[in-house]
């Protein structure tokens, strides 16, 4: 029985060897100068890989509608050129039918986009796939919706994979570059397609984005420190052992002495104890990362249904979206700042 | 009390008897290492199987599409990656190879170390391959035309990697029919073990016909077919306890006959009670500590070293001829059986020795 699932699973999956908005070099239209011929001009992904969702805008080839938005702003002030999706031509943007949401793949996008000269055409793809059927106003005003939560889409995207991915590589695989006198992101790509043993565009693409955003836009890999705890170190409120729980340590000085607790709340106590005015550093773990943060600039979450190691527990967070999100999915009753917590918040926590 | 001499006489004693005593010693070695054999065997794949479930597949994506496996894409990546508490999302590619001139299945996974015409193949698809003369490249047969590709290497298997092809991602992709956007499952990092659970079932909730399982479930999943293949191991144990107490039996009643006379004299030479007990027990330890040794040690190097020839396939059926198994001892156990062998083997002895040591002497001599 076994084996027949897996003939069958082996013969359902679909039969193409490349993604839908791909087409071969020699079959569209590329107008970018040099050697950025096949990379958009603003991010320098493949034109090719995703040239169903090409445009053009003052002499540029951009691989989509969001890097065209984010290049212009939104302010359109000469023709916009974009790809038939059935003809492959450029055909005018105003005068196109857009189908948003498919379920063809989209581009730097949560919802695809894909024009069409003919209505006909349009509605057959509707038909096929899905999707609504705008025209090129209604569909910037679409973009412009979806055009920050893309951005933090694509940047969480970056910081928790792409940069790890590219940096990997390009210590791996390339002659190192200095990156100074490069003046876009295409000539980079291009660059480092001379001095890289890669060939596939997609590691090109981490490697360039690595480089160009940590050198060139100051953006920092993100790392995850967590509180290092001693072996022998014990909660001097409730006396267990910290590391046991390194998901929950927290740490302050005292008195120029580090102090180690298994949870906010017992550090608090301590806190309480001893004065707030007394205390030194205070770092607390970020209950979905792990990471060490400073415990005075932390959200902290109560009476959510996650429990440390002493019951009860402030929940501590970097970000206040991670804050609200863990507040909504484990019915917390707060999110609070560290200046917030007061004895009664410890005395409910009891 | 127990001076040198007395512990030379005893073990003298004891080389005076050898046949009467070996016997046992061999009955004992034999379960101590059957005993320890299929304890090995067991450790070591339950050992292979939960290793391999690295820290870094937390959870583990599936799409299934009417029921039936379905390869996800980079979107799915990319929601999954803006969830909190999620780190990492790796993309997969592996499935099965349909070898039909064998009809078999074989397992591809990708290794993208590999260059893009080479393969390296598991012991046992090598020999399957040389049944078919397949000897130093491999066609690929798809639905484009056949593949070619050289087999780089071949790599000893244990439980998980016999069976398997190993090509690098692009190569398992055209094999399989997929496209470059798209993974056959998805790894999932999640720093805090904690959320595991939870966002597991916050995919499934995002992807309604996704499959998101957790590495514990995985773990149970595993645990549980060991459990079943456990009852034959079960009946293995209980076979050869009764032979152990089979072979009890024969020592006490060999203890009750002939050692009477001998017990009776060493009494009438001046021997007390208590030297009588530490005489045997020094004996009859010396047998149960060495095939107790000797049993561990011919176990460990019949299955390690030697991969248990016979023994596997009550394990593992047919085609597992060539699996290796890890070296890992759990001392527990073996803790264990001593505890279940040596010293009811022990006890047993010394009882009956001590019931005839303070009989009166003058019956046993008549």
């Amino acid at each position: 029985m076994k084996k027949y699932l897996l003939l069958l699973t082996m013969f359902s999956c679909l039969i193409f060897a490349k993604s839908f908005q791909f087409i071969n070099k020699d079959k569209g239209t590329f107008i970018n100068e040099g050697s950025s011929k096949y990379y958009c001009s603003s991010c320098a992904m493949s034109l090719p890989k995703h040239y169903k969702t090409n445009y053009i805008y003052k002499n540029r080839q951009y691989c989509s509608i969001h890097c065209l938005y984010e290049q212009t702003k939104g302010k359109f002030d000469s023709e916009i050129k974009v790809v038939d999706t059935n003809s492959l031509k450029f055909i005018d943007a105003k005068k196109a039918f857009f189908v948003i949401g498919s379920n063809k793949p989209a581009t730097m996008s949560f919802h695809s986009k894909y024009a069409f000269k003919q209505k006909k055409d349009a509605m057959d793809f509707i038909s096929k796939n899905g999707g609504n059927l705008v025209r090129f106003k209604d569909l910037i005003v679409v973009v412009r919706n979806d055009f920050s939560k893309d951005l933090s889409m694509l940047d969480t995207k970056k910081k928790k994979k792409v940069y790890k991915v590219g940096k990997k590589l390009y210590e791996s695989n390339c002659n190192k570059i200095s990156i100074e006198n490069i003046k876009t992101i295409t000539d980079l790509k291009t660059k480092l397609k001379e001095v890289c043993k890669v060939n596939k565009d997609k590691q090109l693409q981490s490697m360039t984005v690595y480089l160009w955003d940590t050198k060139k836009l100051d953006k920092t890999i993100r790392k995850i420190e967590s509180i290092y705890v001693p072996k022998d170190a014990k909660c001097v409120i409730c006396g267990m052992f910290v590391h046991k729980y390194p998901k929950w340590a927290t740490m302050l000085e005292y008195k120029q002495k580090h102090y180690y607790f298994d949870g906010p709340k017992d550090m608090l106590k301590f806190v309480f104890e001893k004065g707030k005015s007394n205390i030194g550093e205070i770092y607390v773990s970020d209950y979905f990362t792990t990471k060490k943060i400073d415990g005075r600039k932390a959200f902290y979450v109560i009476g959510s249904d996650v429990y440390g190691p002493m019951g009860k527990e402030l929940v501590a967070f970097e970000s206040d979206q991670a804050a609200y999100n863990f507040k909504n999915d484990h019915f917390g009753k707060k999110v609070m700042f560290f200046s917030e917590i007061t004895d009664e918040v410890l005395e409910y926590l009891k | 009390m127990l001076s040198r001499n007395f512990i030379d006489y005893s073990i003298k004693l004891l080389l005076k008897d050898k046949t009467e005593y070996f016997f046992s010693f061999i009955i004992f070695t034999f379960i101590v290492f059957i005993l320890s054999a299929v304890l090995f065997i067991s450790d070591s794949i339950k050992y292979d199987l939960l290793s391999t479930l690295g820290n870094h597949d937390q959870i583990i994506v599936t799409n299934t599409k009417s029921g039936k496996y379905f390869p996800l894409n980079e979107n799915h990546i990319n929601i999954i990656l803006q969830l909190n508490g999620v780190e990492n999302v790796q993309g997969k590619v592996d499935g099965y190879y349909n070898f039909s001139q064998s009809s078999r299945l074989i397992h591809l996974v990708a290794d993208d170390s590999l260059s893009d015409d080479e393969i390296i193949v598991s012991k046992d698809i090598k020999q399957l391959f040389e049944k078919f003369h397949y000897d130093k490249e491999f066609n690929f047969l798809t639905l484009d035309g056949t593949l070619t590709k050289k087999i780089k290497s071949v790599i000893d298997s244990n439980i998980f990697s016999s069976n398997t092809i190993f090509a690098n991602s692009d190569v398992t992709r055209e094999i399989l029919q997929m496209n470059d956007e798209q993974y056959s499952y998805l790894s999932v990092y999640v720093p805090n073990d904690n959320e595991v659970e939870f966002l597991a079932r916050k995919i499934m909730d995002i992807f309604p016909n996704t499959k998101a399982i957790s590495k514990s479930q995985l773990q149970s999943d595993y645990r549980q077919i060991f459990y079943y293949k456990g009852g034959i191991f079960m009946i293995l144990y209980i076979v050869a306890m009764l032979a152990f107490f089979i072979l009890l039996k024969n020592q006490v009643s060999s203890v009750l006959t002939e050692q009477k006379k001998q017990i009776a004299i060493l009494r009438s030479i001046g021997f007390s009670i208590k030297d009588i007990i530490s005489l045997k027990f020094i004996q009859n330890s010396v047998i149960a500590l060495g095939s107790y040794f000797i049993g561990v040690l011919a176990s460990y190097i019949f299955v390690f070293i030697f991969d248990a020839p016979i023994v596997k396939n009550i394990f593992l059926g047919e085609q597992m001829e060539n699996i290796i198994f890890t070296p890992t001892v759990d001392f527990r156990m073996l803790f264990l059986i001593f505890l279940f062998t040596v010293i009811p083997f022990l006890a047993f002895i010394i009882i009956p020795s001590w019931k005839v040591a303070i009989e009166d002497i003058s019956e046993i001599m008549k």
